[in-house]
């Protein structure tokens, strides 16, 4: 007699053929994500530092940390990058991407030079930067004294360090959002732009009234990711702004305290605790963001 | 020729076929230098060359992740046998994960006198030593001659104070106004060691106390030393935070744009290598009112407590402190040696730099100050310090902001 697979039976087959292939990506994503982030939550209830076996300490990290001025000083510093960085992200890229989109003559040769810093390597962007802002021999500095005006201490003055690090993010962080947003205005169908032309509406009236609204999935891609990155910002502050020198206090941000507490004093429960603030934040910012795009992002149907 | 090479190959293959005999055993050996690499894979060629049952393992892990690494493998006991060891070693010790080397030196006869004393010192805890020394940095001034020359300006003489520098730099600071040459008077790069780790106890403060409880930064000495240096951006002989933070001030002497530099020996071949390197005249530190010590900074072997074969590993160590090894760090112009009978061969490899002031400036140095936690005490110092120089904090608000920080993570040391 013939057995004859029940539809079942082929949906477990077929689940388990499903199942073997995400395993891989699975596996990862639960021992590096899901894994790490269990016991991140479970460090930051203990004193773990260098050596020994960590204690279980209850809530006194956190009541360190909302406790710590270092902590309030580097959350309102991180919010002030993402006030800065993430509209200046946003504003240029779609500004951008629309531009490229236009067909201007060499868009091949455009396209891959935006796309450049989305390539480099951030340690090599950070590095041409600090040369480009130092205060003695940095080319915007000679610049400056060329015009008659006075230098500025990019990099050590407390007022403008954190200016000077959200410049270098919004360069290094337009080009890769470009591509996002350059895919995105492919998919608007050009029979609306020449329903609108005939209607006689300008190309400013058009960017407005039909680019904007049908690219705003992509823009709110962009926003979302571009606030996460923002948040934690890290490698930037790292590489530009000398270490316990006058601009580390007025740039450090959530993530370098992080770093400052768990790898350079070694108080690891402490630095996870800062983590999980982090992850709160976050949470409730991407959160925030989720309910309000119901108004202003439009699916095109 | 080529008869040679095989004959040579044939005999290594048979060594290598032979060596099995012996009773094989492997040390590992941890460092975070990379340019000093190179001399230390000599070394242990010949370590290996004279005790051919051992092998050495060299581990090479940048200094940023040193120390993460190094406390992530003393937990999973994956440790290095042997490994480089600076200011951090107290918290180790602490730990007990450092073998006390005390027995193998009285087993072995070794000489602890032949090491400089500060240093050799600074790696005893409770009586018990932990690492033998390796070599040791110094800070002093380095000068440009040719600056001074050029504004016709007497160069400084030892035995100089404060006082006296501050005259030199002003008759400078003139001078160089009115050639309109742009040079500064005096740099310096404000981390602690290369400056207010100098300028602290000099002005009669102190940093922590000996027996390692008391912090000193409620001391008017103290605050003194940073008022110092602040009055001399006041005075304009000395550019302020802005062009002192971004770019050292090693490079601004090296590109001629300063008279007068603090600085490490450690950066002394660089500037024996200068274009200008004849011009450069060394002196120790102008004395402040508790005269002018310098913070003597330097690493040690130590030897991990799980070492898989300890009699190897003390073997390794012995021999990296020993008198063989400490000729070729000097000769590869690494380090400068503690071990006093090899520092015949490092002043000979400077060109035109008089390296004998490092050693004279060694004789009344004190070591960098440390305590079991001083991985959470110094970056409060250096992060305060910092804004006291950029002007953010006055001395006085600043070291009572250390003080008030420091002193309790002193006093949960056991």
């Amino acid at each position: 007699m013939k057995r004859i697979k029940t539809p079942n039976q082929l949906k477990r087959g077929e689940a388990l053929a499903g199942y073997g292939m995400i395993a891989p990506l699975f596996i990862g994503l639960a021992v590096f994500y899901i894994f790490a982030f269990g016991q991140n939550i479970y460090d930051s209830l203990t004193n773990k530092s260098s050596f020994g076996v960590p204690a279980f300490v209850g809530l006194a990290n956190y009541v360190k940390l909302l406790n710590a001025p270092y902590f309030y000083q580097a959350l309102v510093n991180t919010l002030m990058y993402v006030a800065i960085c993430v509209p200046l992200v946003v504003v240029f890229s779609v500004l951008t991407a629309a531009l490229l989109n236009g067909g201007v003559r060499g868009t091949g040769l455009y396209r891959t030079l935006v796309f450049l810093p989305a390539v480099t390597l951030p340690a090599a962007i950070a590095l041409m930067w600090k040369w480009l802002m130092n205060y003695e021999f940095g080319l915007i500095n000679a610049a400056l004294r060329a015009l008659g005006l006075d230098a500025v201490a990019w990099l050590s003055d407390p007022a403008v360090v954190l200016y000077a690090v959200s410049i270098v993010f919004v360069w290094g962080g337009v080009s890769y959002q470009v591509i996002v947003l350059l895919a995105g205005l492919q998919g608007i169908s050009r029979s609306y732009y020449e329903a609108a032309r005939m209607d006689g509406a300008s190309p400013i009236q058009q960017f407005f009234h039909i680019t904007l609204p049908l690219l705003s999935p992509s823009v709110f891609f962009v926003m979302v990711t571009s606030i996460i990155n923002v948040f934690q910002i890290f490698d930037i502050i790292y590489l530009i702004i000398p270490q316990y020198a006058s601009g580390t206090a007025a740039s450090r941000s959530l993530a370098t305290y992080f770093f400052e507490e768990a790898f350079v004093k070694f108080q690891k429960g402490y630095g996870a605790a800062i983590a999980v603030a982090m992850f709160l934040l976050i949470l409730v910012v991407t959160l925030i963001q989720l309910r309000f795009q119901k108004k202003w992002v439009h699916y095109d149907e | 020729m080529k008869r040679l090479t095989t004959l040579l190959l044939a005999m290594a293959l048979l060594l290598a076929f032979s060596l099995p005999a012996l009773a094989q055993t492997t040390v590992t050996f941890a460092l975070w230098d990379e340019t000093q690499k190179p001399v230390f894979d000599e070394i242990i060629a010949k370590f290996q060359e004279e005790n051919p049952e051992i092998t050495v393992e060299v581990q090479l892990t940048p200094w940023s992740q040193y120390w993460t690494k190094l406390d992530a493998a003393m937990g999973a006991e994956t440790a290095a046998d042997v490994f480089w060891m600076n200011t951090y070693l107290p918290k180790y010790a602490a730990a007990q994960v450092l073998e006390p080397l005390d027995a193998y030196i009285q087993a072995d006869g070794l000489d602890m006198d032949a090491y400089v004393a500060v240093v050799r010192d600074a790696y005893v805890i409770d009586g018990a030593t932990y690492a033998l020394p390796k070599g040791m940095d110094t800070v002093q001034v380095f000068f440009n001659k040719a600056i001074f020359d050029k504004h016709q300006v007497a160069y400084p003489q030892e035995g100089w104070t404060w006082e006296d520098m501050v005259a030199l730099a002003t008759e400078l600071k003139d001078k160089i106004a009115q050639a309109d040459s742009g040079e500064y008077p005096i740099v310096m790069e404000l981390d602690p060691q290369p400056s207010y780790f100098n300028f602290i106890p000099q002005a009669g403060g102190f940093i922590i106390s000996e027996d390692q409880s008391q912090a000193g930064f409620d001391q008017p000495g103290t605050a003194e030393a940073y008022k110092k240096v602040l009055k001399l951006m006041e005075d304009g002989v000395m550019p302020d935070y802005k062009v002192l933070s971004d770019t050292k001030g090693t490079d601004l002497f090296l590109s001629q744009k300063a008279a007068i530099l603090f600085m490490g020996s450690w950066k002394a071949m660089l500037l024996d290598e200068a274009s200008f390197a004849q011009q450069i005249g060394l002196i120790p530190m102008p004395a402040m009112e508790a005269g002018n010590v310098s913070v003597l900074g330097g690493l040690g072997f130590a030897m991990n407590a799980k070492a898989r074969d300890k009699d190897a590993s003390w073997k390794l160590i012995k021999y990296l402190a020993g008198e063989e090894s400490n000729r070729m760090q000097a000769e590869g112009k690494i380090d400068m040696p503690a071990l006093i009978s090899a520092q015949q061969y490092y002043a000979p490899n400077f060109k035109h730099l008089d390296a004998s002031v490092f050693f004279k400036v060694a004789e009344t140095g004190y070591f960098f100050p440390t305590s079991q936690k001083v991985a959470e005490w110094l970056p409060v110092v250096m992060d305060v310090s910092s804004q006291i120089l950029s002007g953010a904090l006055s001395p006085e608000d600043g070291t009572r902001m250390i003080q008030e920080q420091m002193q309790p993570i002193l006093d949960s040391e056991q």
